[in-house]
């Protein structure tokens, strides 16, 4: 379902809201931002620069450190008492980073996040349980107000205590479920440990997942388990855009409809900073074109993707983003050879015999770096022959060999050996740090 | 001819099989034989037990990697040279013994294996030897 008339505009006139949007924006920061008018000087551009929507390649861009450098409020462009709602992302090191709404802010996400959730498959009549972790998280809160919006039944039963979201599941009739892929996964996992097929015992209809990428391997994982209908579709933000509710796919599944009368999006080369054309893979830059508290001007996201332009089979005409291939700050580089987590993740899912939940290991040894993999061996794919299992492993090396061009060390081990998650799953350990 | 024999992946390290051996005695499962292969990394632990399909279950809940699988009990006499004949046979026609494991208690003696034809194989041991009932096998 298309939920607003914004997504169907021709290009020329999502491109025209932009540029009135992004000349105002480009004031307003001017005026009001010091940090960004010393930016904004330094490279010698003024705000009557900006006349084209290609002008604002002329901007210089803005990063995460600038957000770590100004907490927690020091970006906010609005006083404390127009604040409506704090939120910070994890920060798994460090400071976290802060994000501020105002009501407005917080209305133009509900209603950014009710689109793409429309988009992906939600309806009024779903009752959707959410399992992201409530809390300074945007995740759970961004669909939770998106998915309201739309008038869906909501059970919001945040992550933890797995057997209870399974219980609220089948009691309840849920017909839509949103989790990180990786939570998801371990829900189906312990279904089947209490004996229940999530294909036959639950009511699922929709998965609206995000908060960490979804492989095309993951897709496929996620309708082994829980039957080819449920439709899987995945959206994208990140708390200092606004959380949730950038882009998200529809239900053909070809890339993420970006909500372009609020978000320009850009990609550039990471190196160079050079924008670069529809269709070329590179760091996906956004303007948040018109929040009030927290406006950010080319952030630079360290996500990899690309831009296609051409209108949907949905109808929608906006920009789709292409799954992420991988973040920038993801990548390892092992041996001089560049290796985002994501590739190892679709080799290993493509492999019969062991489970969705793996481990990648970096360590040092001598000159060298060594690349171990950590898998579990499917309960129900045990066989009496040991061959089997030695099988597995050289299947696992040549497969990761043929993608990466790295030989790997690949431990199998018991099922439920491996760390599980129910946020955004950590799944690389480099040690040589 | 067959009876049940339960496969069960195990970590090649410190503590695993006591694991694995503290579900089965937990359970009041009585050990009748066992044969381990191993690597480096991992192991495949092969055994006997007095209730097979119990003992599957209670691996499954303590999260082990395991399956019962059909295995040939061989009635053979404990005596030089036995094995050695019923090898001979199965080389003439071809067979090959892909892994195989011994259980002897008194007199008795027997040998539990897998080959690669255990049709043709079956018809040998019955004319040589015979096969161990399963209910005599588990209650030893």
């Amino acid at each position: 379902m298309i939920w607003a008339k914004e997504e169907t505009l021709p290009r020329e006139e999502i491109e025209k809201i932009q540029l009135e949007k992004l000349k105002k924006l480009v004031v307003r920061m001017y005026e009001g931002a010091p940090y960004y008018r010393k930016k904004m000087d330094e490279a010698n551009v003024k705000p009557e620069d900006i006349q084209t929507l290609k002008d604002v390649q002329k901007l210089p861009f803005t990063t995460k450190q600038e957000m770590r450098d100004n907490y927690p409020f020091k970006m906010l462009m609005v006083p404390m008492s127009e604040i409506k709602r704090i939120h910070a992302s994890s920060g798994t090191t460090g400071k976290p980073t802060v994000v501020a709404y105002t009501q407005n802010d917080l209305d133009m996400w509900s209603e950014c996040v009710a689109r793409l959730a429309a988009a992906g498959g939600a309806t009024k009549d779903d009752i959707a349980q959410i399992c992201f972790g409530y809390g300074m998280f945007t995740g759970a809160l961004g669909l939770h107000c998106g998915l309201e919006k739309i008038g869906a039944a909501i059970i919001p039963s945040s992550t933890g205590n797995t057997q209870k979201q399974l219980l609220y599941m089948k009691d309840f009739g849920t017909t839509l479920l949103v989790a990180t892929p990786s939570y998801a996964m371990r829900i189906a996992e312990v279904a089947k440990e209490i004996g229940m097929d999530p294909k036959k015992d639950l009511n699922l209809r929709v998965a609206l997942v995000g908060s960490e990428l979804l492989t095309e391997a993951m897709r496929t994982e996620m309708h082994k388990v829980y039957g080819d209908k449920l439709l899987v579709t995945q959206n994208y933000g990140m708390s200092e855009l606004i959380g949730p509710g950038v882009s998200g796919e529809c239900e053909y599944l070809c890339g993420m409809h970006i909500n372009e009368d609020h978000f320009l999006v850009e990609i550039i080369n990471p190196e160079t900073g050079e924008v670069l054309k529809p269709g070329e893979k590179g760091e996906v830059v956004v303007t948040c074109l018109d929040k009030e508290a927290l406006p950010l001007i080319r952030y630079r996201t360290r996500d990899i993707s690309r831009l296609f332009l051409e209108k949907c089979k949905c109808g929608r005409t906006t920009a789709r983003m292409e799954n992420l291939s991988g973040r920038t700050d993801d990548m390892l580089k092992i041996r001089g050879v560049n290796v985002f987590p994501s590739q190892i993740e679709e080799a290993l899912l493509s492999v019969d015999g062991i489970g969705p939940h793996y481990e990648i290991i970096v360590e040092k040894n001598g000159m060298s770096d060594v690349l171990t993999i950590r898998v579990e061996i499917a309960p129900e794919k045990m066989q009496d022959s040991f061959a089997f299992i030695s099988n597995l492993q050289k299947e696992i090396k040549e497969k990761i060999k043929f993608i990466l061009g790295l030989d790997s060390i690949v431990k199998i081990e018991s099922p439920n050996t491996l760390q599980r998650f129910e946020g955004k799953a950590k799944r690389v350990i480099d040690l040589r740090k | 001819m067959y009876i049940k024999q339960l496969c069960v992946f195990l970590e090649n390290s410190c503590g695993k099989l006591e694991l694995l051996t503290e579900v089965l005695a937990k359970n009041d499962i009585n050990l009748i034989s066992m044969s381990i292969s191993d690597t480096n990394d991992f192991g495949v632990v092969r055994l006997i037990v007095s209730d097979p399909n119990k003992a599957q279950d209670c691996l499954v809940r303590n999260g082990f990697a395991s399956i019962v699988n059909d295995i040939m009990a061989v009635k053979i006499p404990h005596k030089p040279g036995s094995l050695n004949g019923l090898l001979r046979a199965f080389s003439q026609k071809g067979i090959n013994v892909e892994y195989a494991y011994a259980l002897t208690s008194g007199d008795n003696a027997s040998i539990l294996m897998k080959t690669s034809n255990d049709e043709i194989a079956s018809k040998i041991i019955k004319e040589k030897y015979g096969f161990c009932e399963a209910e005599e096998i588990y209650n030893m």
